[in-house]
C-alpha cells in the first residue's frame, strides 16, 4: 500500500508534467495545412458544379420567356398586340423566296426553317457566352 | 513570435483568408497531438486523429461562437474524434506482457542516461495509461498536461465535476498500481 502511495506520489513528480508532453512529427502543420487546401479546392470543386447548373437553367429560363412572348404575340390582343403586328410586319417584310431546286423534285422548304436555323444559332451562342461567362466567375 | 490571439486569425479565415488558419495549426499541433496520442497510444494514430481533428474545426470554424477558448473547443474535437477512431478500430486489452520488451531490458541494464530514462519514463506512463479507459486517459491528459482545470476539463469531456475528480483519483491510483508491476516484471 505505502508502495502504491509512493510510486503515485513519484508519478505526480515526475512523470505527469507538461514536460513529458508528446510532440507531434514536425511536418504535421504542413500536412495539416495540406489537408486544408485540399478540402478548399474539393469545396470551390463543389460551388463550380452548382454554379454549372446555373447555364442550362438559364437557358430554360431564356427558352420559356421566348415561348411565353410568342405566345402572346400570337394572339390577337393584350399588351404584346403591337410587338406581335410589328413581327407579322417583319414577316412580310422578309418574306424569304421558297427554296426550289431542280434537283430535289417536289420539296419545297418553308420560309420557317430560316428562322429555326437563326433561333438555333443564336441559341447555340447564348449558351456558349454564359457558359464562359459563369465559368469566369467560378474561378 | 505571434502575439495574435486566436480570435484574431479566426476571424480572418471566416472573412475569407484560409491561409491565416495555418498560425492556428502552428500553435497548438503540439497539445491537440499530445491529447490524441495518450487516447490512442500510437504516434500514428494519433498523427491521423490529429489531422482530422483540425480538418473538422476548419469546417466547423463558422460554429464556434466563441464563449469558450478555441484550445477547449479544439479539444473537445480532438476527445470525440479520439473516442471515435478507437471504436472504430479494434481495441486491443493490453497485458504485461505487452509492455516493451526493449524499455525492460533498459532499466536492467545499469546506469541509463538521462535522455535514455525519460525515454523509458514516457514509454512506461503510457503503457499505463493504456491500462485506462479513453475518458480517463484524456481526463489525466488535460488535468496533468494541459494544466487545465476541472471545470474546463467537464465541459470538454461531457463528463460531470464530480466524477472527474473521482476519475482522476482512481486513474491515479491504477496508474501507479500498472507502473509498480511493470517495474517488478523487470527486475524479475
Amino acid at each position: 500500500m505505502a508502495d502504491i502511495e509512493n510510486k503515485e506520489q513519484e508519478i505526480f513528480e515526475k512523470w505527469l508534467s507538461p514536460s513529458m508532453k508528446e510532440k507531434a512529427p514536425v511536418e504535421l502543420p504542413h500536412k495539416i495545412m495540406a489537408t486544408i487546401a485540399m478540402e478548399r479546392r474539393y469545396s470551390r470543386g463543389l460551388s463550380l458544379t452548382k454554379r454549372e447548373y446555373a447555364v442550362p437553367a438559364g437557358i430554360v429560363a431564356v427558352l420559356a420567356l421566348l415561348a411565353v412572348v410568342s405566345l402572346f404575340a400570337a394572339s390577337d390582343s393584350g399588351w404584346l398586340l403591337p410587338v406581335a403586328e410589328r413581327i407579322t410586319k417583319l414577316q412580310n417584310d422578309i418574306s424569304l423566296q421558297s427554296l426550289d431546286h431542280e434537283f430535289i423534285k417536289d420539296v419545297k422548304i418553308p420560309s420557317t426553317v430560316a428562322y429555326i436555323a437563326a433561333a438555333m444559332f443564336f441559341l447555340v451562342f447564348f449558351d456558349s457566352a454564359l457558359g464562359r461567362f459563369f465559368r469566369r466567375k467560378a474561378y | 513570435m505571434d502575439y495574435r490571439g486566436d480570435t484574431y486569425y479566426i476571424k480572418q479565415v471566416l472573412a475569407g483568408k484560409s491561409e491565416a488558419y495555418s498560425h492556428i495549426v502552428l500553435r497548438h499541433t503540439d497539445n491537440a497531438f499530445n491529447l490524441a496520442f495518450r487516447i490512442c497510444g500510437r504516434r500514428e494514430d494519433a498523427e491521423e486523429v490529429t489531422q482530422d481533428s483540425f480538418v473538422k474545426a476548419y469546417r466547423a470554424l463558422g460554429e464556434f461562437k466563441m464563449k469558450s477558448s478555441f484550445p477547449t473547443w479544439l479539444y473537445r474535437i480532438v476527445y470525440n474524434t479520439s473516442v471515435s477512431f478507437l471504436r472504430s478500430v479494434k481495441h486491443e486489452i493490453l497485458s504485461l506482457e505487452d509492455f516493451p520488451a526493449e524499455a525492460a531490458d533498459f532499466l536492467s541494464s545499469g546506469t541509463p542516461e538521462e535522455e535514455s530514462e525519460t525515454e523509458y519514463r514516457k514509454t512506461l506512463l503510457n503503457f499505463a495509461m493504456q491500462k485506462l479507459p479513453p475518458e480517463d486517459r484524456a481526463i489525466v491528459t488535460l488535468f496533468y498536461f494541459e494544466e487545465l482545470p476541472v471545470e474546463e476539463i467537464s465541459e470538454i469531456t461531457a463528463i460531470s465535476k464530480s466524477a472527474v475528480k473521482t476519475k482522476l483519483f482512481r486513474s491515479r491510483k491504477k496508474m501507479a498500481e500498472t507502473i509498480i508491476k511493470c517495474e517488478s516484471v523487470k527486475t524479475v
